[in-house]
């Protein structure tokens, strides 16, 4: 019966020709409630609707009826283009200028353009339709001559309406505005606040201590330690506050780093910045305000008093300690940048303030008594840093390096540090139990972890978990034989019946699907060029690899086509865990193995 | 950046591209003349996928562009910035009308098609 059906379809769209337009698209207009009205336009089978293309427009600007908003709901990728698959949402707002009474008539010119998946695009269409409001409960406009005069734009806003969220493939700003709305945000705050405190441990923080003690003293004695405590707060919160600025400011204008941050030679320059900021932290050279300014502040701060006085030590002192900690924060803000989030860059940056002050309010709060000693655990608080820094550098210029080169970089950072804490030192003396032997043991895991890296990056090993894959005895000697004979093959099949159950058998899992024919030379170069290629096999090796033969271009073919809205081959298809069609992720036509590499990298 | 690269390659595939396509209507109807022919007229616009579908794909093909140049004289007309012909119509794009070198219609075809579907299209065309 549903194969029927599915013939009926087919015959319907390729042999008995297209819906007219007046078939494929019927606007419709309706009260929506006593200030707006709605517009839909039901579609025909296959058909869609441009976005862009979709515009609404009060016919008489003069009737004293106008628009105050417009809104729509959003459309769904498809091939590049934002449309709409089913009616769009159009509401539009009414208010009226003081003089309109009773029930009024009045007209939206619609304007939209579509096509039909199956394989025809319809010219532009206008049309207007004619309603009639009852103006007696419609706003009256404050500023009644300023919308008379021009049109409102259309603006496009979430609506309630529902909208298929699945099908949607969120853009580069939403994805980060998830990650604020998500779990990840609270990931992000917590690893800035604990890189503050770690920060408070270096000696950076250091000459803030004898400021915000001055401070404090300056108010003169018998303060008591309720008051010191405030007042300790509101010298971190203006701290923070310097930097939570500076977070912003990185956000704003990291905005646009985003996109440079694709080019090859500014992710070299940035890994080259970290590499130069983890120096720092090694003691090869020194960050900081000359001493001369730095004392000077400190010796101002003894004549200020009062809250406001407070804060702006502490806003100034941002400023000193900045310098200093310089790395670390260079490597958040530009962290921040990246992200080109102004809020995220704020709040990270505020978190991280606030770590950074904690201890200070314990050191102001006990008026200097509660200080932390200072020692050699500080110089490896920084080291840990530098490491960190480090870290960075290679995650960013690992993007354009080869998996195994940034393995062995990894590597090469691994035994650095393991020979640092000692992995190879002797333990003197008598020690059993103690720390030096722990410390000697764990510079060993990492270092024989780190050796493997070196050992399999030289050999060609990708998977960082799994570096002497190279070396195992049961695969081939050559690398490229075991990757090989690895990957996952193309299961042919022609029929829908075979791919639904193909789509059922794996959920869970995600699934590729290739629309394939014999008489489709672009399919066969894609095959020979793109599929072949050993790192397009690699990356496609987390699919679920499925190749619909269209060859014999019968009505399964057609039915198989047209369910999934295939034009022709060739086009691959994308299908998520849960079974459904990531419509964003549609590729028609052949692409290079490198294209068709950063396409499958764009798919989430 | 991919849409520079997309334009790129679109061009370059023009450059290699090998179906001749007359330079007007009229003078499409002239060459059949000559060369015994049939015309076909395709007529396209931008931003229809269709239509990109079979320049890119089915025009591509070595035994499409052999058929049509065996019997027809292919000349495409941008419905939006040419001059579209008395009695060419459309209900939307690509719409492909068959001529005899008169200029007499024998045949239309709405929409899309894929290599085999056009093949048929042309070997049922030809034959009128």
């Amino acid at each position: 019966m549903r194969l029927l059906l599915f013939f009926f379809f087919s015959l319907n769209v390729w042999a008995v020709g297209f819906l007219q337009p007046d078939e494929a698209f019927k606007p419709k207009i309706s009260v929506i409630n006593e200030n707006t009205i709605g517009i839909e336009i039901e579609l025909g089978e296959m058909i869609y609707l441009y976005e862009d293309k979709l515009k609404v427009e009060d016919i008489d600007l003069k009737d004293g009826i106008d628009f105050a908003s417009v809104t729509m709901n959003k459309g769904v990728d498809h091939e590049g283009e934002r449309v709409f698959e089913t009616s769009p949402a159009i509401r539009i707002k009414l208010s009226k200028s003081a003089d309109v009474v009773g029930e009024q008539s009045i007209g939206v010119k619609l304007s939209y353009q579509g096509c039909s998946s199956a394989g025809l695009c319809y010219e532009p269409v206008e049309t207007v339709l004619k309603i009639t409001i009852d103006t007696a409960k419609l706003t009256e406009e404050s500023t009644a001559n300023s919308s008379i005069l021009k049109a409102p734009a259309v603006e496009t806003a979430k609506m309630e309406v529902s909208v298929p969220k699945e099908d949607v493939k969120a853009s580069e700003t939403d994805q980060i505005a998830n990650v604020i709305q998500g779990g990840s945000l609270w990931f992000i705050i917590l690893s800035f606040f604990g890189f503050g405190l770690l920060l408070a441990l270096t000696p950076c923080v250091f000459p803030m201590i004898p400021i915000i003690s001055s401070v404090i003293v300056a108010q003169g004695a018998g303060l008591g330690t309720k008051k010191a405590f405030w007042l300790s707060v509101v010298y971190v919160l203006s701290m923070a506050i310097a930097y939570t600025i500076a977070g912003i400011l990185a956000g704003l204008f990291g905005a646009n780093l985003q996109a440079a941050f694709q080019t090859p030679w500014i992710i070299t320059l940035f890994s080259l910045v970290f590499v130069v900021l983890a120096m720092s932290m090694f003691d090869l050279f020194e960050l900081q305000i000359p001493n001369a300014i730095q004392s000077r502040i400190t010796q101002l701060s003894g004549k200020r008093s009062g809250i406001v006085g407070v804060a702006i030590m502490g806003f100034l002192s941002a400023l000193i300690v900045g310098p200093c900690v310089a790395a670390p924060l260079a490597g958040a803000l530009i962290y921040i940048g990246q992200t080109g989030d102004a809020l995220l860059g704020g709040v990270a940056l505020f978190a991280l303030s606030i770590g950074m002050g904690i201890p200070l309010v314990a050191v102001g709060t006990s008026a200097g008594k509660f200080m932390p000693r200072p020692g050699v655990w500080m110089d490896t608080v920084k080291s840990i840093f530098g490491v960190m820094l480090i870290g960075v550098s290679i995650w960013m210029i690992s993007r354009i390096l080869d998996e195994n080169i940034s393995m062995m970089l990894w590597g090469a950072l691994a035994v650095f540090v393991a020979i640092n804490i000692g992995a190879l030192e002797p333990i003197r003396g008598r020690c059993i139990k103690c720390h030096r032997a722990n410390k000697k043991a764990l510079g060993l895991i990492i270092l024989m972890y780190g050796m493997s890296l070196l050992l399999g990056g030289m050999s060609g090993a990708k998977d960082p978990l799994h570096p002497l894959d190279p070396f195992l005895p049961n695969k081939e000697a050559s690398a490229a034989t075991v990757t090989q004979n690895q990957h996952k093959t193309f299961e042919r099949i022609t029929s829908i019946e075979e791919l639904e159950a193909i789509l059922v058998e794996n959920k869970g899992k995600k699934v590729m699907i290739d629309f394939y024919a014999d008489w489709c030379s672009a399919c066969k170069e894609l095959e020979s060029k793109t599929f072949s290629n050993e790192e397009v096999k690699s990356a496609m090796d987390s699919y679920v690899l499925v190749k619909v033969d269209l060859t014999a271009n019968d009505e399964a073919s057609r039915a198989i086509s047209s369910k999934y809205g295939i034009f022709g081959p060739p086009a691959i298809l994308f299908f998520d865990e849960n079974g459904t069609r990531i419509k964003s992720a549609d590729i028609v036509g052949f692409k290079e193995p490198q294209a068709f590499l950063k396409h499958l990298g764009e798919i989430k | 950046m991919s849409k520079i690269i997309l334009a790129l390659a679109l061009m370059a595939s023009c450059a290699i591209a090998e179906l001749k396509w007359a330079p007007s209507y009229d003078a499409a109807l002239a060459q059949a003349v000559k060369e015994k022919k049939k015309v076909m007229v395709m007529l396209s616009k931008e931003d229809c996928p269709a239509c990109e579908y079979m320049n890119d794909v089915v025009f591509e093909e070595k035994a499409v562009e052999n058929e049509i140049h065996k019997s027809f004289v292919p000349v495409h007309i941008d419905i939006h910035k040419d001059f579209i012909p008395d009695g060419l119509g459309y209900i939307g794009t690509p719409t492909f009308h068959f001529l005899d070198a008169k200029g007499k219609k024998i045949g239309r075809y709405d929409g899309g098609a894929n290599v085999p579907n056009f093949m048929g299209v042309l070997g049922k065309m030809k034959n009128k």
